[in-house]
């Protein structure tokens, strides 16, 4: 490990221990606490110490017939790219390499994201989000001991340092995250997205939830994922498509 | 790690659903006799009830009228058997909503896969002519060079009496009688069905019945179906359609001019599919240099509705809306994105010149969209005969029949708060069909376009003259 890697580890436990000011019903366990066991269920520390992540998956929505495959690279501290492929379609990319968001697909053509979708995805792609790492929220609060699936979960408020919030629903049992809500920034507005997760299995170091399920606008997707990879990361970039490129010159720019 | 959400229903809207009815267009055999399993009607019937019970955005009508549809049907969906049986009752229960989007797209074709790419064999048939209603005739509106229709003897501005067994006269009287609200969407219906009857499986047969302008003796034909051209592309459950991308360049004379723009591009195209977003790219920059461009959206009944974000985004250069999509609880927009960049990396920008749309009875709903949000914009002109009227953004559900049931879900606003459904695109000029014009292969529309922009001062992508 690094001196990089090792300070980072550091900071991020330290801060996975924290006392959090967000202010707690009585009854409910503190936001923090529940953070810090799902952290150590599923392997936060590892997650913490990668340099490259790979997952594979495929994406199903029945309702339209669309089976869909994705491949997403994650490159700490807080790089990623995605490509969904989808038949019929083509491939719909989005990445962040630290600076610069973006989405191409073959119908809306390349964007550079900007205002909120900027914030999402730029605190996505912190590896730390992954491990709910503390110092990423402005403030958490228990707010309902509640039901997601079918399982009793503690939902927490999580408000992000940009501003944004969602809400994660820990088990009650497990401490492994069973659903969220958030809103979700997209190109023709915010769309509101509720997730369940299930089938949390082993790799490696790792436990994740293989199965999510998300629903919005009265339909569901799923999202199933099949290959986890941990790379050192060593000659692996991320960097923008040559579209992107183009679109951040000032134009006739070289 | 955490997973970057893609949300497919980003891709899929307006998906939705923007293709006629497919039952218009192929039947399935054998599907009526197929006898369903205990149960399957009454459900299938149940859950086409719940889905427009829970998503269908005039929440007035759901309270009371679609009610009552759920007390005079559901008793007899409990004895439904048949396909035919649970067909007809679907297709009544859904006739009572006043809204367009609300079809099925039967099992066989909803699961039929097929990957891009070149149409031999596909299934997707065509004669070759295609047919459009004015006044109270169906006149013959194109044949292609070469196709059964054309070797037929089918032309331009005959009048078609019969279509198979169907009297079109009679169907038209019948469509003459509706109320004036709901009068332009089922003409629309109507010119889908009969250009349905023209495109069966590749191999099937269609007998048409016509006659020549200025005569009075009919004269009847059999056609059979040959593969339809273009790139044959399957969206989903959406069954497959062949997507054509015509591009022209129209030689024009402009007074004072000397050698650039000297033209004015012309841009046809059937179907809105991402597999053609590469080839639409290609067309508009193969006439970026002429003074005009005229998008011929004739024809075109929609797609995936997404496209039209990215694809006006060739002709306007910020990010305006070009119309609002609202559901119950939620209002998305349909935000043009200003195209920067082509696909391989080049820097380019919005074409800068004036723009035509071209369409007719038959454009519907992302067409409608599309050109409903460039006229408002003052970004284009709009020529032709009143669209469709129907733009209402649609997604799916699988019935528990196997079938398809596709669902509007969202009402659909232009840029000044006005409804497209129903209602169509109004072209800031409109051009009637007729006879002699077809019979003359005159190109009324077009040809209004084209000395529109040739005679017109150049409208700047922001829509500004």
């Amino acid at each position: 490990m690094n001196r990089t890697q090792t300070l980072r580890l550091t900071l991020a436990l330290t801060a996975l221990v924290a006392a959090t000011a967000g202010a707690q019903s009585a009854s409910l366990p503190p936001a923090a606490t529940l953070l810090a066991k799902y952290a150590t269920a599923i392997g936060g520390p590892a997650m913490l110490r990668a340099p490259q992540i790979t997952t594979r998956g495929g994406l199903l929505m029945s309702a339209a017939g669309i089976n869909a495959t994705f491949e997403m690279l994650q490159l700490a501290p807080n790089k990623m790219q995605m490509v969904t492929t989808i038949p019929g379609v083509g491939a719909i990319q989005v990445g962040y390499d630290g600076t610069t968001a973006w989405s191409v697909d073959p119908m809306q053509g390349p964007r550079i994201l900007s205002g909120k979708e900027l914030d999402e995805i730029r605190e996505e792609a912190d590896l730390r989000a992954a491990a709910r790492v503390l110092e990423l929220f402005a403030s958490l609060q228990t707010v309902a001991d509640t039901t997601m699936g079918g399982e009793q979960c503690y939902l927490v408020k999580l408000t992000w340092k940009s501003g944004r919030e969602t809400y994660d629903c820990y088990s009650a049992n497990s401490g492994l995250l069973v659903g969220s809500r958030n809103v979700q920034q997209t190109a023709m507005g915010a769309i509101p997205v509720t997730s369940l997760y299930t089938d949390y299995k082993k790799f490696g170091d790792f436990t994740l939830a293989t199965k999510t399920v998300q629903s919005m606008m009265g339909q569901q997707q799923v999202m199933t994922i099949t290959a986890v990879e941990v790379g050192t990361g060593v000659g692996v970039a991320i960097d923008p498509p040559s579209e992107i490129k183009a679109l951040a010159k000032p134009p006739g720019g070289k | 790690m955490s997973l970057r959400n893609q949300l497919l229903i980003g891709v899929l809207w307006a998906a939705g659903g923007c293709i006629p009815p497919p039952v218009a267009r192929a039947p399935v055999p054998d599907r009526a006799q197929e006898i369903l399993g205990r149960g399957i009607g009454l459900a299938t019937f149940d859950s086409v009830w719940t889905v427009v019970e829970r998503t269908y955005v005039d929440t007035a009508f759901v309270a009371t009228r679609w009610k009552s549809v759920r007390d005079s049907v559901r008793p007899r969906a409990v004895a439904v058997t048949t396909r035919e049986g649970l067909d007809s009752l679907i297709v009544e229960t859904l006739r009572r909503i006043p809204d367009s989007h609300f079809y099925i797209i039967p099992a066989r074709i909803a699961s039929e896969v097929r990957s891009d790419g070149n149409s031999a064999g596909a299934g997707e048939g065509t004669t070759g002519a295609s047919v459009r209603i004015t006044g109270d005739r169906a006149l013959v509106w194109r044949v292609e060079p070469g196709s059964p229709a054309a070797l037929a003897g089918i032309a331009p501005g005959q009048s078609v009496e019969k279509l198979n067994d169907r009297v079109v006269r009679t169907s038209i009287q019948k469509v003459l009688s509706l109320p004036d609200g709901s009068r332009q969407r089922a003409f629309a219906e109507l010119d889908f069905k009969l250009n349905g009857q023209l495109s069966p499986a590749v191999g099937g047969e269609v007998r048409i019945r016509v006659v020549n302008p200025g005569q009075s003796e009919a004269f009847e034909r059999s056609l059979i179906a040959v593969p339809a051209r273009g790139t044959i592309s399957k969206f989903g459950n959406l069954p497959p359609v062949a997507g054509v991308v015509r591009v022209f360049r129209v030689p024009v004379m402009i007074a004072g001019s000397t050698h650039t723009g000297n033209c004015v591009g012309t841009i046809a195209f059937n179907i809105w599919l991402p597999a053609l977003a590469p080839e639409l790219e290609r067309a508009i920059d193969s006439v970026a240099d002429c003074r005009g461009i005229v998008l011929d959206i004739r024809g075109n009944p929609g797609g995936v509705g997404a496209m039209v974000m990215g694809f006006a985004g060739y002709f306007v250069d910020s990010s305006v809306s070009l119309g609002t999509m609202r559901m119950r609880d939620l209002s998305l927009n349909f935000a043009i994105n200003p195209r920067l960049v082509r696909v391989n990396g080049v820097q380019s920008r919005p074409f800068r010149g004036p723009v035509a749309i071209l369409v007719d009875a038959m454009s519907a709903s992302t067409s409608e969209i599309f050109a409903t949000g460039m006229q408002r914009l003052g970004r284009a002109r709009v020529f032709g005969e009143r669209s469709a009227g129907a733009a209402l953004p649609a997604l799916m559900q699988v019935l528990p029949s196997g079938d398809v049931f596709v669902h509007a879900v969202a009402d659909f606003t232009d840029p000044t708060g006005n409804r497209i459904e129903g209602a169509g695109v109004v072209p800031d000029q409109i051009i009637p069909l007729t006879e002699k014009d077809l019979s003359n292969n005159i190109d009324a529309p077009l040809e209004a376009a084209i000395k529109w922009i040739t005679s017109t001062g150049s409208i700047r992508a922001d829509g500004s003259r």
